[in-house]
């Protein structure tokens, strides 16, 4: 028979897999680097599966071990120092890295990415559909890898005011 | 309060623009300030679920992209080469076509008419068929299928993340369990599925008689005996009908040298690993004729008696993301083709 507990933990990995991405892709800035760690957790969140309290925040327990695996992988060209990714690791705040990520903010992400504007919504595209980096962009749209930088800024200012905005109509409407 | 140059580092870490320079900077900040850290946060999660949802957004309307662009359809572990079953070069306009109603029945299939911008050139492929398994209908269980547009073959299951297998994308797979349809008692040594599709809709998008099909599909496993298992897939373009297709389709192997105008296939057969964490992908490519009418696609894995026995209850052998595309042919010879494209970190 299946575990029911490693079943019951995987799933809960499937479910909040958006943190525990967003988690590794922070802490290695690199979004392939990212997806070995995200493997390399959920081999062992299946393994220690029975280590896992159900009354405790799973989210917060997957990172844990995503750090570990952060701190092992030497795939990104860049790292943090180890005493970064602790500081960092410790200091995670449940509103931004939390079990809604996924659940809450991904659809009002979607929404507000409709809305974008065409130019801020291509480069959205090249770089997190295509993975391209702002110098490969800057280089197919013929632009200065500055203005890149800054238009990819702006772009996620107002992906970010967008579901501020929603959010709070939402809010509004809950109470009203 | 955090200042616009520190925003602007933790955006080049996110970005991986970030130099010696600005790393050390930053990370100077990030141990000494808290409101730096929670800066960092709030930039990273929206980093990261921004990449989540750029996968969704426009995975619709680029899925053909190029041979720089193939993404899983949602991200999830397995790290996969990068469209290298795909090829393009024919011109085509800059366009998103979603063809339905035209006889190739399912919620992911679509033909899609793509154009890779970055690249400079312009790529069209059409996409027959996606099959993640992340729909239903599960594949039905009724050995190869007497009707168009329809998996079906020996027992199976759409599964989601067990035994330290995770789909290759999405979040289901579909697990072999056994090596014959669900109440059938004979023997045998291996589970299957079939698919097929009628390549005269296919033409019709395509614009030509003579087409080019790309399939490929990825399999996983971890035998407790950790012993590799042989996997293979194969395509077959023939002019017999579906319902006749049941009792002889191996045979289709010998009619294409005898009749390579209405028959032609490729296979490719390769022993998977029993590792979890790869996903090895199995791509042909076979060219069908003109008188070939339809198009019999086949996935197997070896299924052994004393190991999956019980093979629901334990890891088994695994399939997922299968994709078939077809493109204008060049006049060809029959292809008969053994390729193999191995996934791997």
């Amino acid at each position: 028979m299946t575990n029911p507990v490693v079943a019951g933990v995987q799933q809960l990995f499937v479910r909040h897999q958006s943190a525990v991405r967003a988690f590794a892709i922070a802490l290695t800035g690199d979004f392939a680097a990212a997806e070995d760690v995200v493997q390399e957790t959920f081999l062992t969140v299946t393994a220690k599966a029975a280590d896992f309290e159900s009354e405790t925040n799973f989210v917060a327990w997957a990172c844990a071990i995503a750090r570990l695996k952060v701190l092992e992988n030497r795939r990104a060209a860049r790292r943090f120092s180890p005493a970064v990714v602790e500081s960092l690791a410790a200091s995670i705040p449940a509103e931004e890295l939390g079990p809604d990520l996924g659940q809450e903010r991904l659809p009002l992400l979607l929404e507000c990415l409709k809305r974008l504007p065409p130019r801020a919504r291509e480069l959205v595209r090249l770089r997190y559909f295509l993975e391209q980096g702002p110098g490969e962009i800057a280089a197919a749209l013929g632009r200065s890898a500055g203005g890149v930088n800054t238009a990819l800024l702006k772009a996620r200012d107002a992906l970010r005011n967008c579901m501020a905005a929603k959010l709070a109509a939402d809010g509004t409407g809950a109470t009203t | 309060m955090i200042n616009d140059n520190m925003n602007h580092l933790i955006e080049a870490w996110l970005d991986g623009t970030i130099d010696d320079v600005g790393l050390a900077e930053l990370e100077v900040a990030i141990l000494e300030s808290i409101d730096v850290r929670h800066e960092f946060w709030r930039r990273a999660a929206l980093h990261g679920v921004l990449h989540e949802a750029a996968k969704i957004e426009f995975a619709a309307d680029e899925s053909l992209a190029g041979a720089a662009s193939r993404p899983p359809r949602k991200a999830l572990p397995i790290r996969t080469g990068r469209g290298a079953w795909l090829r393009g070069g024919i011109a085509a306009g800059m366009a998103l076509l979603v063809v339905s109603g035209c006889g190739i029945g399912s919620v992911v299939t679509s033909l899609a008419f793509a154009y890779s911008g970055l690249l400079g050139r312009v790529q069209q492929a059409i996409i027959v068929h996606e099959e993640g398994f992340e729909h239903p209908p599960a594949p039905e269980q009724r050995h190869v299928p007497d009707r168009l547009d329809v998996w079906s073959g020996d027992e199976t299951v759409v599964v989601g993340a067990e035994h330290g297998i995770m789909p290759r994308s999405g979040e289901r797979m579909l697990k072999f369990l056994s090596p014959r349809p669900q109440g059938a008692v004979y023997r045998g040594l291996a589970s299957e599925i079939w698919r097929v599709i009628d390549l005269e809709s296919v033409r019709a998008a395509a614009g030509t008689r003579e087409v080019r099909i790309d399939f490929s599909a990825c399999f996983n496993g971890c035998q407790r005996s950790g012993k590799p298992r042989q996997c293979w897939i194969s395509a077959i373009a023939t002019d017999a009908r579906p319902q006749d297709l049941g009792h002889d389709w191996e045979q289709q192997f010998e009619a294409a040298q005898r009749n390579p105008i209405a028959v032609a296939t490729a296979q490719a057969r390769e022993r998977i690993d029993s590792d979890p964490r790869t996903w090895q992908r199995f791509s042909v490519t076979v060219t069908a004729p003109e008188g070939a009418r339809y198009l019999l696609l086949h996935c197997l894995t070896e299924y052994r008696p004393d190991e999956d026995a019980d093979v629901a209850a334990h890891c088994g052998q695994y399939v997922d993301d299968i994709d078939i595309t077809v493109s204008a042919a060049a006049p060809a010879v029959v292809t008969v083709a053994d390729r193999r494209q191995e996934v791997r970190r």
